[in-house]
């Protein structure tokens, strides 16, 4: 018995020898082109790629932005903004002094206010590499590949540029935009530039090609060698988004060239660029004008003298120069998406086809109620900040929404939609102290305060750099 | 995270991020192997406990030895084996150098020290000295392995002292209560890479050391052994999680120099900042509840089976503090890291048999499945855990106040794969597959004055 028993414990020691004896296996070699844990999602562009709303780009304005939303609907975890404390870091005054975001104060008046450390109000300056979002309020076409700094932005002083490229600190200290995004090497890139190639001439009222507006024959030779380098990119999916019309802001369609005096009758501006055979089309939102108090004087059939400068309006050739201009631009983009196999968010497409017409309220449209002689709309339902350029919150998810379609389309993925319905307006209003957002509020004051209109002309000349 | 430039922020991150999340996992950072004989039965000793290893496997059973003191040292060296294939895709463009890897050999040595008292049929003492979490997962070729950035080299160790007194009010029936101090010492090793040049050439450029020890830890114990019946018999074990507080600790960089100019004096400013920088982490070893019964079958054979739970689950993340110390009032540039971990409870099954060959002799033989709690994305070379099978036998030899018992365990993991259906899923992208084994040989003496 007690043998049986040795052999019995024998044959289970060579049992487990056998099983000790097997060799190590080699680890099969799996093949993982994505981490959904540590994707990376890029985005290239300009203010509107910052997220810049309402004058100026801060915390809000940036986690309303269409990048960060696009990340969020990626389902990735990490995607890192030079995000800016409130009151945001706007474009300077005219003393030179950066202004905050524009709000609605208690008077219903859009103010803004001076912002005197703009660098203190940086979060997270300290983020080692690139952002994730590589949108420089300002940046132009050509800077995006060229422009390391403030310095050698091509307005020649645009603090963006020091604040987000951080080349002061960041080795090897002289990258641009392109690098930044080169060195995060993204799965997903958006592009979306080209905007401010047009609109600093449009919004300065005085385009013209090769001065102040990239002309359409040479945009692609700023352009093609940024796709070139992107492409280099392993694994890329890459998204490019074409530009709005510019005059579909209401920037510039806010205005009418004809003044509406109840009781009396209509009356044109007195402009100075306005003449039969090249008349005025467009009225800026900076015109004197804007402001109730100054009509009669511009008005010369109510004894008005003052005329408006080229500076507030755009003519029919003006304006055919921006068109023109934006076309061969989108051309360019369409084509080269095309020739890449990329997807094309088509955000021409959206910004022409919000309606001015804000009677119904399930949709939103490109005015805003606080907007002199706005249609009767709610601020909520708009795709515009307060600043008439920028996107509102719904705005922003809007275009979002446009750039998840391409990708979905291009790449047969499945990002999920950002439910717009459930996107509310409310910064400029709701940070405002003391103010209840004026919901269905009908516009019938003066809109922008002095220190408003003095920074919203500083925002026209942040994005009017001299091509 | 190779695609990284250098600034102090981002080498605190990073260093963060090699250093943590070894230092608290799963079961393979538990060290179930504190006895021969238990060992030899696969583990499932909870309830049967009867020699002086039970003051860590059931500081109850302890009521059932023999009158008088009772000396016992078990070790069981452990001989671990990885190897690692990297997911081709996008981690290897992320993490470039070898695509595969495999660890040194190494032998680690987790001792059992044991002494008991057993004083009358009703009170009995004890005290131990354990090392029931540890490790050691060191990479060869590690200027070229393409996980240097997450670990070279991990090395943990817990060392346990735990006094206990048993209680038996009913011949049939024993509690006990104890405590555990622990002091905890451990070395993590990584490689801090940097790409520069327009083809992105990688470079390594500083070692990363953290070297440390904790404070001294307290946890509760308590147990239970219940023997209704010469046949059965059931133990409940309860070692409670102790809190290992690394304060100070000594966190080094040392550079190494590309040849590159710029690189290179951007990096030695960033390290000479980070050199005044000590480490503060808190990391948790988890409770463990040990429960077991025992089946005699006759007089000369005996089954065993025990469910062994961990709380991982309480191991969420691990924050890690960067700071200097002799900074009064705390230090303004100091740097917290959030690791997220993400574990779930720690299950184990454990079986065992025994047969008395004769008198002196008896054979024994045990195997358990050990559920990995470790979730597949924070898997990486600190610890490339799977779920396990152990086989086990040994051999008990005893002749008067003396026992020796030699043993060996073969621990089998899983291949697991960072990389499911094509998507990695490792939390710092470095997606792979592992492979693992590890040889136990175990030996015991135990002695009774």
């Amino acid at each position: 018995m007690r043998h049986m028993r040795i052999k019995a414990f024998v044959g289970l020691v060579a049992c487990v020898g056998l099983i000790a004896g097997c060799s190590l296996d080699e680890p099969a070699t799996p093949t993982a082109n994505m981490n959904q844990l540590t994707e990376r999602y890029g985005a290239l562009g300009n203010s509107l790629t910052a997220g810049f709303m309402g004058g100026a780009l801060f915390n809000d304005g940036q986690m309303a932005g269409y990048p960060y939303l696009i990340s969020r609907q990626m389902g990735i975890e990490k995607f890192e903004m030079p995000l800016v404390d409130q009151p945001g870091i706007g474009a300077p005054n005219s003393l030179g002094i950066p202004q905050g975001m524009f709000y609605v104060d208690e008077f219903g008046v859009i103010t803004t206010d001076n912002v005197l450390d703009p660098v203190g109000l940086l979060l997270n300056s300290l983020h080692p590499v690139g952002y994730d979002n590589l949108g420089i309020p300002g940046a132009t076409t050509f800077d995006l590949a060229n422009a390391t700094s403030a310095a050698t932005s091509q307005s020649g002083g645009n603090l963006f540029f020091d604040l987000i490229l951080r080349n002061s600190a960041l080795p090897p200290f002289n990258t641009t935009q392109l690098d930044q995004m080169m060195a995060l090497a993204p799965d997903y890139l958006s592009l979306w530039v080209g905007a401010n190639d047009v609109l600093g001439g449009a919004a300065g009222g005085n385009p013209v090609a090769g001065v102040n507006i990239t002309p359409g024959s040479v945009w692609p030779t700023l352009f093609t060698p940024i796709l070139d380098a992107i492409e280099m990119i392993p694994g890329v999916h890459v998204v490019l988004g074409n530009i709005p019309s510019i005059p579909s802001a209401p920037f510039f369609t806010t205005i009418p060239v004809v003044a509406d005096v109840p009781g009396i009758g209509s009356f044109r501006w007195a402009m100075d660029e306005d003449t039969d055979d090249d008349p005025v089309i467009f009225v800026l939102i900076t015109a004197p004008v804007a402001d109730p108090a100054e009509q009669p004087n511009y008005i010369a059939e109510l004894g008005g003298t003052k005329s408006l400068g080229g500076q507030y309006t755009l003519t029919q050739s003006e304006v055919d120069l921006l068109d023109a201009t934006v076309d061969a631009i989108n051309s360019t983009i369409a084509s080269e998406a095309a020739a890449r196999g990329w997807g094309l968010a088509d955000i021409h497409a959206l910004m022409s086809s919000l309606p001015n017409d804000m009677s119904d309220p399930a949709t939103f449209g490109r005015l805003n109620s606080v907007f002199p002689w706005g249609a009767a709309g709610q601020n909520v339902f708009s795709a515009f900040s307060l600043d008439a350029i920028h996107p509102s919150e719904k705005g922003y998810a809007s275009v979002a929404n446009f750039f998840i379609d391409a990708f979905n389309d291009t790449y047969e993925m499945s990002i999920p939609a950002v439910d717009e319905g459930a996107v509310t307006n409310v910064i400029g209003f709701a940070n405002s102290p003391g103010f209840v957002p004026p919901r269905g509020r009908q516009a019938s004051a003066p809109l922008y305060s002095a220190e408003g209109r003095d920074a919203l002309i500083g925002l026209v000349e942040l994005l009017g750099a001299d091509q | 995270m190779k695609r990284t430039l250098l600034n102090h922020s981002l080498v605190l991150l990073l260093a963060a991020s090699v250093l943590v999340p070894s230092v608290a996992y799963p079961g393979g950072f538990n060290i179930y192997e504190q006895g021969s004989r238990a060992t030899a039965l696969g583990g499932a000793f909870t309830a049967t406990a009867d020699d002086p290893s039970a003051l860590f496997y059931n500081m109850a059973g302890t009521a059932f030895l023999r009158e008088g003191w009772a000396l016992s040292v078990n070790v069981s060296p452990v001989l671990p084996r990885n190897k690692f294939t990297r997911a081709m895709g996008r981690t290897a463009i992320d993490f470039p150098g070898d695509p595969t890897a495999e660890t040194k050999d190494a032998v680690f040595f987790p001792t059992g020290i044991y002494v008991t008292y057993r004083h009358d049929d009703i009170w009995s003492a004890g005290f131990s000295f354990s090392t029931p979490y540890g490790l050691g997962v060191e990479w060869d070729n590690q200027s070229t392995f393409s996980g240097r950035t997450e670990s070279v080299n991990a090395q943990i160790e817990g060392l346990y002292f735990s006094p206990s007194v048993t209680f038996s009010p009913w011949s049939h029936l024993a509690i006990a209560g104890g405590f555990s101090l622990v002091k905890t010492s451990l070395e993590l090793n990584s490689i801090r890479t940097t790409t520069f040049g327009t083809d992105n050439t990688t470079y390594n450029i500083a070692d990363v050391t953290l070297e440390g020890t904790s404070r001294l830890g307290v946890g509760p114990n308590a147990a239970i052994m219940y023997r209704p019946s010469d046949r059965w018999s059931f133990g409940v074990n309860y070692r409670g999680g102790v809190l290992n507080e690394f304060r100070d600790d000594d966190a080094e960089f040392v550079q190494r120099t590309t040849g590159i100019g710029p690189v290179d004096d951007a990096v030695a400013a960033e390290l000479a900042f980070l050199n005044t920088k000590s480490a503060n982490a808190d990391i948790e070893f988890p409770a463990i509840l040990m429960t077991g019964a025992r089946y005699e079958v006759n007089e000369d054979f005996g089954l065993m089976v025990d469910f062994i739970w961990f709380d991982w689950s309480s191991f969420e993340e691990i924050r890690l503090v960067f700071s200097d110390p002799d900074i009064v009032g705390g230090d303004p540039t100091s740097v917290a890291q959030v690791i997220r971990e993400d574990y779930s409870d720690g299950q184990q099954w454990r079986f065992g048999a025994e047969y008395r060959i004769s008198p002196k002799l008896r054979g024994m033989v045990g195997f358990a499945y050990d559920n990995t709690p470790q979730p597949t994305g924070s898997v990486s070379p600190l610890l490339p855990d799977a779920n396990r099978l152990d086989y086990s036998l040994g051999l008990t030899w005893e002749k008067e106040n003396l026992e020796i018992t030699a043993g060996y365990m073969f621990v089998d993991f899983d291949e697991r794969s960072t990389v499911v259906d094509g998507v990695g899923q490792s939390f710092e992208g470095f997606d792979g597959t592992y492979t693992a084994l590890v040889h136990i040989p175990t030996i015991g003496f135990s002695y009774y004055f």
